[in-house]
């Protein structure tokens, strides 16, 4: 296993038109699921094809354990690729999918035929493909595909695994079901795995590090418990967490916050502090997630607000709400027994501690 | 709108469809049931039934151009094909810069095939043909090649392929263009060599389009006439005379119209049968049709 090294990589297609990477640089340590996260077109292929090799750079360089591989061809990094669209070959079996990566050119040696057959059938049980074996392509569903797409990855030992959405088109309960193995092999093998996904849920439940990509350039870089806690701007705020975070166009007017034809809170002394030190006094974004909007009755005292029930979404033990007044949408998450009814009104609390702030020139976090 | 109205649209298409193709196919059909000739004054176009078909049963010149006819499209299509894809593989690393090449490339095809044979003709004159006179004063072929009943045969093939593998190349292009390159991205990864690359990803997944030209190319070669025409008119003896060459030797020649209709519905069968029969044969080849 070893430790992948991205530095300054950019990549530009149509000469120049569109410019897919822009000077990313991060680190994936030895053992480590390291997660690109980021919605379609962040770039996220891209670095996976340019990190296998299938694509040079414009720009930066690409290190297994520290040794430059920019310019080593493909089969020479020792690298494992899971394909988003499978990319399979249509008229080999299942079996012959699985076993051409340990029998290539070059590879033919470090594996003996039958502990290829035995490493094979040991990857296809783990993926629950075993019965699948002998079938064609063509006779898979979607998810078979994919799971065989992910067992000509695994089925080698190369230093690295690469998986490009590797399990998004299974169905949920499957996909729910591959994320605890895919954590489980990999923990137990202490394998390096470089996983991309535009799903913030999956990468938050698989990652030890993850960074967030948008339009090329990497947002944030941290644990999940950090990007989570502490987005460290608005795209990351938003597109971390479902339902996205609430961001409100506030202005700090002596010891309160004022949401225009919303509401006003109280501010914490420490959010007082803070906002006096680093934003330019006057205006910032608010964000407040979702589950830390407080939904009391009506008639309550403690309401800062009154608002319409727009719409209850439930998903279960929990449960979204939908809040309107004529200028702002708000949503909040919680337990489904406390929902109330659409078409009522309810009050809101908001508790500044639990928010976050946001420069609204920049849209960056206003930290200590 | 009133229902009959539509049909006022398709009319043309279909007055043109019936004129030229339903009625004669129609008519060749009768005649291949009648007695008819213009040379033979009894034959004067009375129904015969089969006779004109239990005639060709026991007519050893026309199974000899049955196999006239195989022996020059079996190679013919299987050069083509091979060199069409050889051309297509090299002309898809440079057509994506050089649209201009597709044209040129297609020249020979565009031409029709008796200006072709014509040039086929000149070019192996043992005189002052650019192939004919090196072949000639080497001791190759001793004798005129057209004029050899063993290298006839050989020439129509070449000036064949020369028109057509073109044709293959185009069409194969156009896949290769196509293909999607993850595939190829994988095979990469793998460390597959480029041979294994080219039997596992590029020929599986091009398959469909090889089937296409190789179809059109049998149904083409099969019928093939001018080319043969214009170089041999199917000798020296009858070494060249394809079925197409002898129905028309019967037709227009000695104006046996009964039984040279019969020979086209023959041919006709024939190939129907063949290309169903090809065409599965081909597209349950595995993986076919399959972008997986």
């Amino acid at each position: 296993m070893a430790k992948i090294t991205v530095q300054n990589l950019s990549r530009q297609y149509k000469s120049g038109e569109i410019q897919a990477l822009r000077d990313v640089s991060f680190e994936c340590q030895d053992g480590e699921f390291f997660c690109l996260l980021g919605p379609a077109g962040a770039g996220k292929t891209t670095t996976v094809k340019l990190v296998a090799g299938i694509e040079s750079p414009d720009g930066g360089e690409v290190l297994l354990d520290d040794t430059p591989v920019t310019t080593t061809e493909p089969w020479e990094r020792d690298v494992a690729v899971a394909f988003e669209t499978y990319a399979l070959y249509p008229q080999r079996t299942v079996r012959e999918n699985l076993t051409f990566p340990l029998q290539a050119p070059g590879r033919k040696d470090a594996w003996p035929p039958a502990e290829r057959d035995k490493r094979v059938v040991e990857i296809a049980n783990l993926l629950g493909i075993g019965e699948l074996l002998d079938r064609f392509p063509r006779q898979l569903s979607g998810g078979q595909r994919q799971r065989v797409a992910l067992g000509r990855a695994l089925v080698r030992k190369p230093k690295a695994y690469l998986l490009d959405e590797p399990i998004a088109h299974l169905d949920a309960k499957l996909r729910h079901r591959m994320r605890g193995e895919l954590r489980r092999i990999q923990i137990n093998l202490g394998i390096t795995v470089l996983y991309c996904t535009p799903d913030q849920l999956e990468a938050l439940s698989l990652a030890d590090h993850l960074a967030v990509l948008n339009e090329g350039r990497i947002e944030q870089m941290g644990t999940p418990k950090d990007v989570y806690e502490r987005p460290a701007n608005v795209f990351v705020a938003r597109f971390v967490g479902d339902p996205p975070m609430n961001i409100l166009d506030a202005s700090v007017d002596g010891n309160e916050l004022v949401v225009p034809e919303l509401l006003r809170l109280p501010a914490a002394s420490a959010v007082q502090d803070l906002l006096a030190r680093n934003s330019n006094g006057k205006t910032v974004k608010l964000g407040v997630r979702p589950k830390d909007l407080q939904i009391v009755p009506e008639s309550s005292s403690e309401a800062q607000v009154k608002l319409g029930v727009e719409h209850v979404q439930v998903m279960g033990e929990t449960s979204v709400l939908t809040l309107r007044t004529d200028s702002v949408e708000l949503h909040a998450k919680l337990a489904t027994e406390n929902a109330p009814e659409r078409g009522s009104n309810v009050g809101l609390v908001i508790d500044s501690a639990s928010c976050h702030f946001f420069d609204p020139e920049t849209e960056r976090r206003i930290e200590d | 709108m009133k229902k009959g109205y539509i049909w006022w649209w398709v009319l043309p298409s279909a007055i043109l469809f019936l004129g030229i193709i339903l009625v004669p196919f129609i008519t060749a059909a009768t005649y291949s049931f009648r007695a008819l000739s213009f040379t033979d004054s009894t034959a004067q176009g009375q129904f015969v039934g089969l006779d004109n078909y239990r005639r060709l049963v026991f007519d050893k010149d026309f199974y000899n151009a049955f196999k006239v006819t195989f022996l020059y499209m079996i190679p013919a299509v299987a050069i083509q094909a091979i060199l069409g894809m050889i051309l297509g593989l090299v002309m898809s690393g440079a057509v994506r810069r050089a649209r201009i090449l597709v044209p040129i490339m297609l020249l020979p095809t565009l031409l029709t095939p008796v200006v072709i044979g014509l040039v086929g003709t000149l070019t192996l004159n043992p005189d002052f043909g650019v192939l004919g006179i090196p072949l000639n004063r080497s001791g190759l072929i001793k004798e005129a090649v057209l004029g050899s009943s063993t290298w006839a045969l050989p020439a129509i093939i070449l000036v064949d392929t020369y028109q057509w593998t073109p044709f293959v190349a185009v069409i194969l292009l156009s896949g290769l263009l196509a293909l999607p390159k993850e595939p190829y991205e994988a095979a990469q990864v793998d460390g597959a060599n480029p041979l294994q690359t080219f039997f596992r990803v590029t020929m599986p997944l091009l398959w469909p389009y090889l089937v296409v030209a190789m179809l059109i190319r049998v149904i083409d070669a099969f019928r093939i006439f001018d080319i043969i025409w214009v170089m041999t008119r199917g000798g020296p003896g009858t070494t060249t005379e394809a079925v197409g060459i002898y129905a028309y030797r019967h037709m227009f020649r000695y104006w046996d119209m009964g039984y040279g209709s019969a020979m086209i519905m023959v041919l006709f069968l024939f190939i129907s049968i063949m290309v169903e029969y090809l065409y599965k044969a081909l597209t349950t080849w595995q993986g076919a049709g399959e972008t997986a």
